[in-house]
C-alpha cells in the first residue's frame, strides 16, 4: 500500500467519521444525563436539512450551522420535554423522534432535494501542523467541523470528567434521587444535557450535509444515527473510544471501496459489512477490559425521575 | 388520578401530533386541463417512489406526467411523491382506482408486486410499472434501453480520459446494472483500446455519503472519468472537486459540476406516456413489456459540458447516429468475460432474454461485482 494511498483512506476515514463522532458525543452528554436518546437518525436529519437550507436562503454556511444547532436544539427540547416532564418511555419517544425528524427534514428538504450548496466547508490546510508527516495530512488538512469535533471530544471528556457541573451531570445520571437531596435541579440539569446533545447531534447532521457530502437527499443519514448509537454503548461512554469507534467506522468504510478498487477479490458485500462490524468488534474489546473495572452505563440510564415515587 | 391522567393525555397528543406531521410528508400535485366538459376526462395517476426534487428518477417522471398534462387533450393526472413500497403504496394505488383513475403509472421496480395484485382487484384500470419485467392483461410493464446512454458515456470518456482508467460507481449486482457497465465499458474500448474500467460496488441506489467515498476511492486509484449508477449527484460534485470528469444518467447533472460534466443519458417520458394513453383511448393497447430504443426519444444525451471538445463532439454523435441507425450492434462478439471466457462469439449477439438475465462483465471490466 503506498504512502498517498495510506494517507487517503486515514483522512478520508476522519471525515466521514466525524459526523458519526459529533453525534455520538451528543449521545453521551445526554445518556450520561440518564436519558437515552434513540432518536439521533431524526435528529441528524433535522441538523442537516436545517444547516442546509438555510445555507441556501442566506448564502451564509455559518448561519447554516448556526440554524442546524437551534433546530437540532428545539428538537431536543421537545425529546426533552416528552419524556423529562412528562415521564414518558425514552424508547417510545426517542423511536417518534427518529419517524417525526425523517418525516419533517423529508418536508422541508423537498423542494432542496440536488440543489447545489452555495457555501460549504472545504477541508482548509493548517498552516505549520498540516506539514507533519503523516499526521499532518490526515489530522490536520480537514474541514472546520471536523476540527470542531476533534476539539469537542477533549471538551466534552475534560467536561464530564473534571468539573463540577460535570460531576452534578454525572451523579443526576446515576442516582437523581440523591442528586436531588444534595440541592442539584434534576429535571434543569436534564434539560440542558438533553438538548445541548441534541444539538451536536445536530451538528454531525449538518456536517453530513455541509462539509462531506454538499447535498441534501432525503434520509441521507443513511443509519449513521443508529451507528452512533452502538457506538456510544460500546464505548463505555468514553469519548476518547467514540473517536475510536466513529474515526474507525469512517477508516473501514473509506478502506472498504478503496480494496474494490485496488481489486482485492472479496465479495464486496462482506467488506461493506465491515465498517458495522469492526468497530463493534473492537469495542467490545474494550468494553471487555474496562468492564472488569467498573460498571460501564449510567446507573439511572432510561429512567424518568419522579420525585414523589421516590 | 387527574394530574398523571393529564401527562398522559399530554402525551399522547404530541405523540400523535407527531407522527402525522411524520406521516405528512407525502404531497400532491393535481392539475386538470378542462376542455370538452362533455366527456370525462382521463385520469392518469403516477406514483413516485422518491421525491420530485431529487433531480433524478423521480423529477424526470414528474416531467414526464408535466408533458402529458400539456399535450394530451381531456386529461386529469396527479403525481403522488414518497409513496413507500409494499402495503403502502397497494393501498395508495386500490384508492386511486376506486376514485376512478383510467390509467396508474407506478415508477419503480419495487412497486412490481403491488401493482400486479392491485391490478387483479381492478381489471378496467390500466397499470404501468417502470422498470418491470411482469406483465398481466391489464399491466404493463416498461422501461428504456438505458444501456444505450451508457454505451455513449462510456464513449465519452474513453475519448476524455489520459490515464486510460474510468471508474464506475456501481449500485447492485442486477441484470440492469450489469448491462450498464458493460455497455460503458465496450462503448469506451471502442474509441480506446487500452482503457480499463473499475467498478466499486456500494450496495445502496442513495448514500451521497457512501457515493462520494467510493468517488474518492476511484479518483485516488487513478480513475479520471467517472460514471455511477446510483442516484445523487455526489459522484459529479467529487469528480468536479478533485479536477476529472463525471458522466451521468438520469437528468442533466451539468449543474452540479459545471467543469467536469461531459454528457449523461437523460430520461423523456413524456411523449411516451402521452402514446400510450392514445394507445388506451384508441382500444389499440398492448400491455407487453416495452423496452425502448434510444432511437424512439425516450432517453437523451444531455447537452455536452464544456470539458467535451469539437472533436469529440464530432466522434459522439456520429456513433449516436450509428446507433440509432441500427449499425452499432453493442453487444456484439466476440465478448469475454473477466475470467476471459468467451462469452459471446464473433458473428453473434446477446439476445433481449440474455441481456435481462446478464449476470457476468466484459473483461476490459476490473473488480469483483459480488454477484
Amino acid at each position: 500500500m503506498t504512502y498517498t494511498l495510506f494517507i487517503a483512506i486515514l483522512a478520508g476515514g476522519i471525515a466521514a467519521g466525524s459526523s458519526i463522532l459529533l453525534a455520538s458525543l451528543g449521545e453521551i452528554l445526554s445518556e450520561k444525563v440518564g436519558v437515552l436518546n434513540l432518536g439521533l437518525e431524526g435528529i441528524m436529519l433535522i441538523g442537516a436539512v436545517s444547516g442546509f437550507v438555510f445555507t441556501i436562503i442566506t448564502n451564509n454556511s455559518w448561519i447554516g450551522i448556526l440554524m442546524a444547532i437551534v433546530l437540532s436544539a428545539v428538537a431536543g427540547l421537545i425529546f426533552a420535554v416528552l419524556t423529562i416532564s412528562l415521564h414518558g418511555n425514552q424508547i417510545v419517544c426517542g423511536l417518534a423522534m427518529v419517524i417525526f425528524g425523517t418525516g419533517v427534514s423529508t418536508l422541508i428538504g423537498n423542494p432542496y432535494v440536488g440543489t447545489p450548496v452555495p457555501q460549504s466547508f472545504d477541508a482548509v490546510a493548517i498552516p505549520l501542523l498540516s506539514k507533519i508527516p503523516v499526521l499532518g495530512p490526515v489530522i490536520f488538512n480537514q474541514d472546520v467541523l471536523t476540527y470542531i469535533a476533534l476539539i469537542l471530544v477533549f471538551v466534552v471528556w475534560y467536561f464530564l470528567f473534571r468539573t463540577k457541573p460535570g460531576l452534578h451531570l454525572r451523579s443526576v445520571g446515576e442516582s437523581p434521587g440523591t442528586a436531588d437531596a444534595l440541592g442539584i435541579n434534576v429535571t434543569l440539569t436534564r434539560y440542558i444535557y438533553v438538548i445541548i446533545g441534541s444539538a451536536l447531534v445536530g451538528l454531525g447532521g449538518a456536517q453530513l450535509s455541509l462539509a462531506f457530502t454538499k447535498v441534501w437527499i432525503e434520509n441521507m443519514a443513511a443509519g449513521r444515527g443508529w451507528v452512533a448509537v452502538a457506538i456510544v454503548v460500546f464505548a463505555g461512554w468514553n469519548p476518547q473510544k467514540a473517536l475510536l469507534g466513529a474515526v474507525l467506522f469512517g477508516i473501514v468504510q473509506a478502506l472498504g471501496f478503496r480494496l474494490q478498487v485496488i481489486g482485492i477479490s472479496f465479495p464486496p458485500d462482506f467488506i461493506n459489512m465491515l465498517p458495522y462490524f469492526l468497530p463493534i468488534v473492537v469495542l467490545c474489546i474494550e468494553a471487555a477490559k474496562t468492564h472488569r473495572k467498573k460498571a460501564a452505563g449510567p446507573e439511572a440510564l432510561g429512567v424518568p425521575y419522579i420525585r414523589e415515587s421516590r | 388520578m387527574s394530574k398523571k391522567f393529564f401527562k398522559g393525555l399530554v402525551l399522547v397528543i404530541v405523540l400523535t401530533m407527531l407522527l402525522v406531521l411524520a406521516a405528512g410528508c407525502g404531497s400532491q400535485e393535481t392539475t386538470t386541463t378542462d376542455t370538452a366538459a362533455t366527456e370525462a376526462p382521463f385520469k392518469v395517476a403516477f406514483i413516485y417512489y422518491g421525491s420530485i426534487g431529487d433531480h433524478g428518477w423521480t423529477y424526470q417522471h414528474e416531467q414526464g406526467r408535466i408533458y402529458l398534462q400539456a399535450n394530451a387533450t381531456n386529461v386529469e393526472t396527479i403525481g403522488i411523491e414518497n409513496v413507500a413500497v409494499g402495503a403502502d403504496a397497494e393501498r395508495v394505488m386500490t384508492q386511486l382506482a376506486q376514485e376512478g383513475y383510467n390509467l396508474i403509472v407506478a415508477t419503480s421496480f419495487d412497486y412490481q408486486e403491488s401493482t400486479l395484485t392491485v391490478a387483479k382487484n381492478f381489471p378496467d384500470v390500466m397499470f404501468m410499472n417502470s422498470t418491470g419485467d411482469k406483465s398481466d392483461t391489464n399491466v404493463m410493464p416498461y422501461f428504456g434501453r438505458e444501456y444505450e446512454s451508457f454505451y455513449l458515456d462510456g464513449v465519452a470518456a474513453g475519448l476524455k480520459t489520459e490515464s486510460n482508467i474510468l471508474g464506475y460507481i456501481a449500485s447492485y449486482p442486477i441484470p440492469a446494472v450489469i448491462q450498464d457497465i458493460n455497455a460503458f465499458a465496450i462503448g469506451a474500448r471502442s474509441v480506446n483500446p487500452d482503457v480499463t474500467v473499475k467498478v466499486v460496488m456500494v450496495n445502496t441506489w442513495y448514500d451521497p455519503a457512501a457515493e462520494k467515498q467510493a468517488a474518492d476511492s476511484l479518483i485516488d486509484g487513478g480513475a479520471d472519468v467517472l460514471a455511477h449508477e446510483t442516484d445523487s449527484a455526489a459522484p459529479h460534485q467529487a469528480a468536479e472537486a478533485r479536477g476529472v470528469w463525471s458522466v451521468g444518467k438520469n437528468s442533466d447533472m451539468d449543474v452540479f459540476a459545471p467543469d467536469a460534466f461531459l454528457t449523461g443519458g437523460v430520461w423523456n417520458w413524456g411523449p411516451f406516456y402521452a402514446d400510450v394513453v392514445n394507445q388506451i383511448r384508441e382500444g389499440k393497447w398492448d400491455s407487453a413489456p416495452y423496452w425502448g430504443h434510444m432511437s424512439t426519444g425516450i432517453l437523451n444525451m444531455a447537452p455536452y459540458g464544456t470539458a467535451v471538445t469539437d472533436d469529440m463532439k464530432t466522434v459522439i454523435d456520429q456513433t449516436q447516429a450509428d446507433l440509432f441507425a441500427g449499425n452499432i450492434d453493442i453487444f456484439a462478439g466476440p465478448l469475454k468475460d473477466q475470467a476471459g471466457t468467451e462469452k459471446v462469439a464473433a458473428g453473434s449477439s446477446l439476445t433481449d432474454d440474455e441481456l435481462r438475465n446478464i449476470n457476468w462483465v466484459v473483461d476490459n471490466v476490473k473488480g469483483n461485482l459480488g454477484n
